[in-house]
């Protein structure tokens, strides 16, 4: 046995296939929530409440999932979630980094204390701002647009955020920055030819994150929207609750479909996270 | 200010314009109304009566308020910690040089995709005492697992089942763990650390930015919880699993006390400025900024 | 005389316009939160009908999902001044709302509309109409209501020896019944008799099947923490609690989670359940479940249920009240007698009920009890009520507190409450 550990290379194989043991007993547990979607969704309805529960119902209703397109109009739905979210996302990559070099690249007076400002605006629970900020939307006449739900991602896109990034923006050495002052580029031009190019991996993080917020967000378009017709997906969901009687295994198609741009989307933006990783944390 | 001082101030003030602009906007009269409701007697609708202190003083007398606050810091001692491990232990797997690593990437990150309410049977089933799957994996070794929903665990169970969402701290972890410079590793291998002297001394520097991102968004996030405790428990069994915010929406809209319930959340904001400001003020010691001039 | 001309002409074009403003459709919209498919529909069609026959309004739905947070919507709407015309709201929080200023005083506006308040409130069950009523006059107009009864697992009832077409009638009988049907093996229990307070088994029901008075409306004063009967009702359930152990039950219902129904999988003999059951064992039990529906059982063999139900209501700031008062006539009593058709939902307007038994005869037992149904106290704190009776309920059984302790305190916050929104000095 000793002598498998002599050689490196073997070493290697070994640690390799240990972390690939422990990915997947992890895995398994992180997969559980995904699977009960799935197979609920294919359950028929008698099926629902047995005990115990059925992992592998069989055989598959795909029925659910057609109920579940005609439950509410999906596709029309669809797009607006489509709106709200690309919409929002334009938004963030536009405003978000730019928020973030000001708390980052540039020394000036008054930047922490904007920047305490900026983090206190996270701590109060939105439970009791919503209805002044409600009145404010009123105001602006945006009630029952997508205005309320879209615009505040121009406008920084949050807090969380814009800290994210400017965490981000802090570890880039000010050394690149100050060269190219030196050769006498512009703060907006270091962002956008120095900084953006190296910041992939953070701008990834604030797309998939506002991308998840905006294409689940139930608050914010429940209270804002008064036409059916202008109902996200997120909406569309919680109309399979009811107080008689639920459809489980139509409400799972219908969040099985919900998630799949989810998972589109960050199949084909991850690899801005990881390109470049050569080599890792710990070991290879 | 000196010219350049002002030049740079005004500049700065033009990168976070976006920001500023929707801070004065959007948010400023919202923190101040409520601030203003805090002190009134206010259901929402209708006039608002000036009552004083008087909803802080009930909130010291209300033995639910306290509860729930006890609750929610409780709650806030176990998630930042658990989930700061937990992100950055999933954060070093997905970084490891597998063929199929996209796949374990994918999957861990799936249950902050699917919606909540999926979770809740998976939850109880999971950490049911005699068919759940926590307990048959303690069993493996020799251990009998306790009532896990029960009044005494309940809080540490929604602290576990929370980790389900830990896939968006590995993220961060991962991006962090991306941007170290090779050449640190390498020539500390040719110096000959050990693999826990190159993490410790390297990675663990090298992303303290980002746990200091973390720090601060875990412990606000964690003393707003609402969601979990909501959806898996609704704060039983007898209020023990009921958190702040929980109880304070419960005020502002089911029983129309909206002054109190302001009064509340700027207990809450206080408590949160307290803690962001004693993160804060300890950074100096362990976060590393690479490549900042000192 | 140009000016005369011009003047003449004005007249002549505000006149020719006059009659197209008077008779403009006046547009109000109505948001409701029945997201199941058959409730849904059958209200949009009552909808539809009622715009083809008033053609000088037209009714916009707007369904709102979401169970508790659709309040949220609605209380954030009104306080803007953007709320609906026409609102579907708990019945049992009209009290609440009405003295918060959310609704307007609908009386008034049927009133002013030329309805006769008396004759229509005639149409009615009793108890519907003393939950829309606030301060002696109507605030809303009831919608439909429900009742509870016990459920019960005939398989089960043959398996344990007992007779299935008997089920218990008093509280003692109830004991003996759940005590033989169950069972229990090494410290896991396979089949529980009954859990008391597991799904409909409220506060209310127990406390109501005990004989007890949870509010004396003449004194303004809750009676709950002093009523002997109340106390007793905590105390029954806290001896379910002790002889199985709570941490035992809750891990018996924790087998199940919120999606999988014990009775349905023939794990619970009886339990206490809405006349709306009914439809989910039709839809999700298996084909050969066999299962009956009784009284719940009380002290003394009397009947003994309580309902609830929604209601219409008009909020504050609503731009045609006297349009949706309107409305709001047609739907709770026509619109209301075909949601009973469509959906088996009790209806609270009488004429209702014969065409529901027609529709559906085994409703026949819950449209009995309509008669001696309770509803729930009718307070300013309703909610409140419900919450802290909750809270108390769960003291008692975790052993916190005794039944005398916490439905004491619970009473006192609850009065203080009632006081303050009454507007009764200490």
């Amino acid at each position: 046995m000793l002598e498998l550990f002599k050689s490196k290379e073997k070493r290697a194989f070994l640690f390799r296939n240990l972390v690939r043991l422990i990915l997947i007993f992890i895995t398994f547990i992180y997969i559980l929530p995904f699977i009960w979607m799935l197979s609920t969704s294919f359950k028929a309805d008698r099926e629902l409440y047995l005990f115990p529960p059925k992992w592998f119902p069989w055989p598959l209703v795909w029925e659910n999932y057609n109920k579940a397109l005609q439950r509410f109009p999906f596709f029309k739905y669809l797009r607006n979630s489509v709106i709200i979210t690309g919409g929002s996302l334009l938004g963030v990559l536009i405003s978000c980094p730019l928020v973030a070099y000001g708390f980052s690249k540039i020394r000036w007076k008054g930047r922490d204390f904007f920047f305490y400002l900026m983090l206190s605006t996270m701590m109060l629970p939105g439970a009791v701002t919503i209805i002044p900020t409600f009145m404010i939307f009123k105001t602006l006449g945006w009630i029952n647009t997508y205005l309320p739900l879209i615009v505040p991602s121009f406008l920084g896109g949050g807090a969380g955020l814009i800290f994210l990034v400017r965490q981000f923006f802090n570890t880039i050495p000010d050394d690149l920055v100050d060269a190219a002052r030196v050769d006498g580029a512009g703060d907006l031009q270091i962002y956008l030819r120095v900084i953006l190019p190296l910041a992939k991996p953070v701008l990834f993080l604030i797309s998939l994150f506002t991308f998840l917020g905006a294409w689940n967000n139930y608050f914010g378009p429940l209270i804002y929207l008064t036409d059916e017709s202008k109902y996200p997906l997120a909406l569309g969901l919680p109309t399979f609750f009811s107080l008689y009687g639920t459809y489980w295994n139509q409400m799972m198609a219908c969040a099985t479909m919900t998630v799949i741009p989810t998972i589109i989307f960050f199949v084909i933006a991850q690899r801005y996270l990881i390109e470049g990783i050569k080599i890792t944390g710990i070991k290879e | 200010m000196t010219k350049i001082e002002r030049k740079e101030f005004i500049k700065g003030l033009l990168f976070i314009s976006p920001w500023l602009i929707g801070f004065l906007v959007f948010t400023v009269y919202p923190i101040f109304a409520s601030l203003y409701m805090s002190f009134t007697e206010y259901s929402v609708v209708g006039a608002s009566k000036w009552i004083g202190l008087a909803n802080y003083k009930k909130l010291i007398t209300d033995f639910l308020s306290l509860k729930a606050i006890s609750n929610t810091l409780y709650y806030a001692a176990g998630l930042v910690p658990v989930g700061l491990i937990v992100g950055l232990v999933l954060a070093i797997l997905l970084v490891q040089p597998l063929k199929e690593i996209l796949f374990y990437r994918t999957t861990i990150y799936f249950p902050s995709i699917v919606p909540a309410f999926a979770f809740a049977t998976i939850g109880v089933w999971f950490f049911n005492p005699y068919i759940g799957f926590m307990n048959n994996l303690l069993k493996i070794f020799g251990i009998q697992g306790p009532f896990w929903l029960s009044e005494q665990w309940v809080k540490r169970t929604i602290i576990l089942m929370a980790q389900w969402g830990a896939g968006g701290t590995a993220l961060i972890y991962m991006a962090a763990i991306r941007d170290i410079p090779r050449e640190l590793y390498e020539s500390a291998e040719l110096d000959g650390a050990s693999a826990w002297q190159r993490f410790w001394h390297i990675t663990v520097p090298m992303i303290s930015p980002a746990t200091l991102y973390y720090l601060v968004i875990a412990t606000l996030g964690a003393l707003q919880i609402f969601d979990l405790p909501n959806i898996m428990t609704g704060g039983g069994p007898a209020n023990s699993s009921l958190s702040f915010v929980m109880y304070l929406y419960q005020n502002a809209f089911r029983y129309g006390y909206m002054g109190y319930a302001a009064s509340m959340a700027w207990i809450l904001f206080v408590i949160s400025f307290i803690l962001t400001m004693l993160i804060f003020g300890t950074t100096r010691y362990w976060v590393f900024y690479y490549g900042a001039r000192r | 005389m140009k000016k005369l001309v011009l003047s003449l002409l004005i007249v002549f074009l505000l006149i020719s316009i006059l009659p197209i403003y008077g008779q403009k459709t006046v547009e109000i919209t109505f948001w409701h939160n029945m997201s199941r498919e058959v409730d849904k529909k059958s209200i949009e069609e009552s909808v539809e009908k009622f715009n083809k026959t008033h053609p000088y309004i037209r009714v916009k739905v707007l369904l709102v999902p979401g169970a508790e947070t659709e309040i949220t919507k609605l209380m954030t709407a009104v306080a803007a001044g953007t709320g609906p015309d026409v609102y579907y709201l708990d019945r049992f929080t009209v009290a609440q709302r009405a003295n918060e200023g959310v609704l307007e005083c609908v009386e008034d506006w049927l009133v002013k509309a030329g309805v006769d308040v008396k004759k229509l409130k005639a149409q009615f069950f009793d108890f519907a109409i003393q939950e829309a009523t606030f301060k002696g006059k109507l605030y809303a107009l009831p919608w439909d209501t429900d009742d509870r009864v016990l459920y019960y697992n005939k398989k089960l009832f043959k398996e344990a020896g007992l007779d299935p077409t008997k089920p218990p009638k008093t509280i003692a009988e109830l004991d003996a019944v759940a005590d033989k049907l169950t069972k229990i093996k090494g410290n896991v229990i396979e089949v529980f008799g009954i859990i008391p307070w597991y799904s409909q088994g409220w506060h209310y029901t127990w406390g109501w099947a005990f004989g007890g008075e949870f509010y004396n409306e003449r004194l303004q004063r809750f009676t709950f923490g002093t009523d002997k009967r109340i106390i007793d009702s905590y105390k029954w359930q806290k001896k379910y609690a002790d002889k199985y152990g709570m941490a035992t039950i809750g891990a018996f219902l924790g087998m199940f989670g919120p999606e999988v129904d014990p009775f349905i999988a023939g794990k619970l003999a009886m339990k206490v359940d809405g006349n709306w059951y009914l439809a989910n064992l039709r839809a999700f039990a298996p084909k050969d479940f066999e299962y009956g529906i009784a009284y719940i059982p009380s002290i003394d063999g009397r009947l003994t249920t309580w309902a609830g139900g929604w209601s219409l209501a008009i909020p504050k700031g609503a731009k045609n009240p006297k349009e949706a008062a309107e409305f709001m006539m047609y739907m709770a009593t026509e619109g209301q007698i075909k949601y009973a058709i469509d959906t088996a939902h009790l209806p609270t307007v009488k004429a209702g009920v014969p065409e529901l038994l027609k529709a559906d005869p085994e409703q026949k037992l819950f449209a009995d009890l309509l008669a001696v149904a309770k509803c729930r106290p009718v307070v300013p704190v309703g909610a409140l009520v419900w919450d802290k009776l909750t809270e108390a309920r769960d003291y008692v059984l975790y052993g916190q507190k005794t039944a005398e302790k916490a439905l004491a305190d619970a009473q006192k916050e609850c009065q203080e409450a009632l006081d303050k929104a009454l507007g009764k000095k200490k």
